[in-house]
């Protein structure tokens, strides 16, 4: 009897080494490094990590340019019960991450509190149920004036909800969560931007999203036998194309293109077609 | 040797369910300490990217990937345990060309890079030493602010 019981144990915990081991070494670049003492080699590391910029970066980038606030082109709060899906959920959390974000960048902590709860109902269904409690609400409500801080606790808090997926095997939904929080960056730069020919702080920042968005595609790549994370991909690929285009100064017609492609891309993670 | 078939089999089951507690007990001491020790030399810079507890041995080694944007201030934190060296870490951009190396810097445990051109960066952690036996936890933070 034990003998069968080990038996079995022993195959499963073969399967599962090979399995780590295999997710592990899906994805390795060969690059190297050279240094005075030694090479670097990538396919050495034990992991490789792509850190993507969260959403409070992305809302610091954007604040430097634009001093004047704005909501027109946030995702409604309203919007939170129309996601029923894990994937509907968390492409919906990496959204009202980035708005959140963008909200308490400008000192907007009043209807921050609005997001928070769309946030907090969102983690809750997705069983991020550690992160956002109610010791952190009472946080928030504490520091409501405090912007610095807000926006300290704001990103910490979606730093840990990022780790609690990757780290409880829901690596896809946290890439779903990063690519939508990115996709919402670039979706309310685009929409700032007043006059291509004349602007002169935000236009650059959207050229320089072509390098985080190929970190992003990289990301998602590890995920790429899920259908979906594939369509993901196939849509930032043609988002891509488009960058490929992009000089400096940005013709408007490129730019059209890339307003109209990422605005699709958008909507189409909010339910909004 | 008086060898007891039965009590082997517990020993086995016991060792069995406590790896995995152990290593859970560890990932937990892990992340308290990235918490307790990593975030706190970020200062004033606000958390960029998300923490990373990594369980590290010596000559074990981990690359990143990131980009950084012009007109902010980055601060990169690698730290380790008690347990294991402190881990160099070598900054470079795209084209391999080296921004930082803790190396040449007293394995320093922080880097901070004013950033003039948005780019790709990668960024390499190594814990020096050859004992795959000693063991310890390696903390990554970046943070950010405007320059």
């Amino acid at each position: 009897m034990y003998k069968r019981v080990f038996f079995y144990l022993g195959i499963i915990l073969v399967f599962s080494l090979v399995s780590c081991k295999n997710e592990k070494n899906s994805d390795l670049n060969k690059i190297n490094v050279d240094t005075s003492d030694q090479q670097i080699d990538v396919n050495k590391a034990k992991e490789i990590i792509y850190m993507l910029p969260n959403p409070t970066e992305t809302a610091l980038i954007i604040k430097n340019s634009r001093n004047t606030f704005t909501d027109e082109y946030l995702c409604p709060y309203q919007y939170v019960d129309r996601y029923n899906t894990s994937v509907e959920e968390a492409l919906a959390l990496g959204i009202y991450s980035t708005d959140l974000s963008f909200l308490t960048m400008y000192g907007e902590n009043q209807k921050a509190v609005e997001y928070v709860s769309a946030v907090k109902k969102l983690s809750e269904r997705l069983g991020i149920i550690k992160v956002i409690n109610d010791s952190l609400i009472t946080q928030l409500q504490q520091n409501i004036e405090n912007k610095d801080k807000v926006v300290s606790i704001i990103s910490e808090t979606y730093s840990d909800m990022r780790a609690f997926l990757e780290e409880n095997h829901r690596e896809v939904l946290a890439a779903y969560m990063i690519t939508a929080a990115w996709v919402e960056g670039l979706y309310l730069s685009v929409n700032l931007v007043d006059n291509v020919k004349t602007d002169t702080t935000l236009i650059p920042i959207i050229v320089d999203q072509r390098y985080s968005l190929d970190n992003l595609i990289d990301l998602l790549k590890v995920y790429q036998k899920d259908e979906n994370v594939k369509l993901k991909i196939q849509e930032l690929k043609e988002l891509k194309d488009i960058y490929d285009k992009v000089k400096l100064p940005m013709k408007e017609e490129v730019f059209d293109a890339l307003k109209t492609k990422i605005s699709l891309i958008r909507n189409s993670y909010i339910n909004e077609l | 040797m008086n060898y007891k078939p039965k009590a082997m089999k517990k020993i086995f089951l016991i060792l069995l369910f406590l790896v995995p507690i152990i290593t859970y007990a560890q990932e937990l001491n892990c992340k308290k300490f990235t918490k307790n020790s990593a975030i706190d030399l970020l200062g004033d810079f606000i958390l960029s990217g998300r923490t990373h507890s990594l369980e590290l041995a010596e000559g074990e080694e981990v690359v990143v990937f990131k980009t950084v944007s012009r007109n902010l201030v980055y601060k990169f934190v690698v730290i380790a345990d008690k347990h294991i060296p402190q881990p160099r870490f070598l900054i470079a951009d795209w084209d391999n060309n080296i921004i930082f190396d803790n190396a040449k810097h007293n394995f320093q445990d922080t880097f901070v890079f004013p950033c003039d051109k948005t780019q790709r960066i990668k960024i390499w952690i190594k814990v020096p030493g050859k004992d795959a036996n000693k063991r310890g936890c390696v903390s990554l933070v970046v943070g950010v602010k405007t320059q």
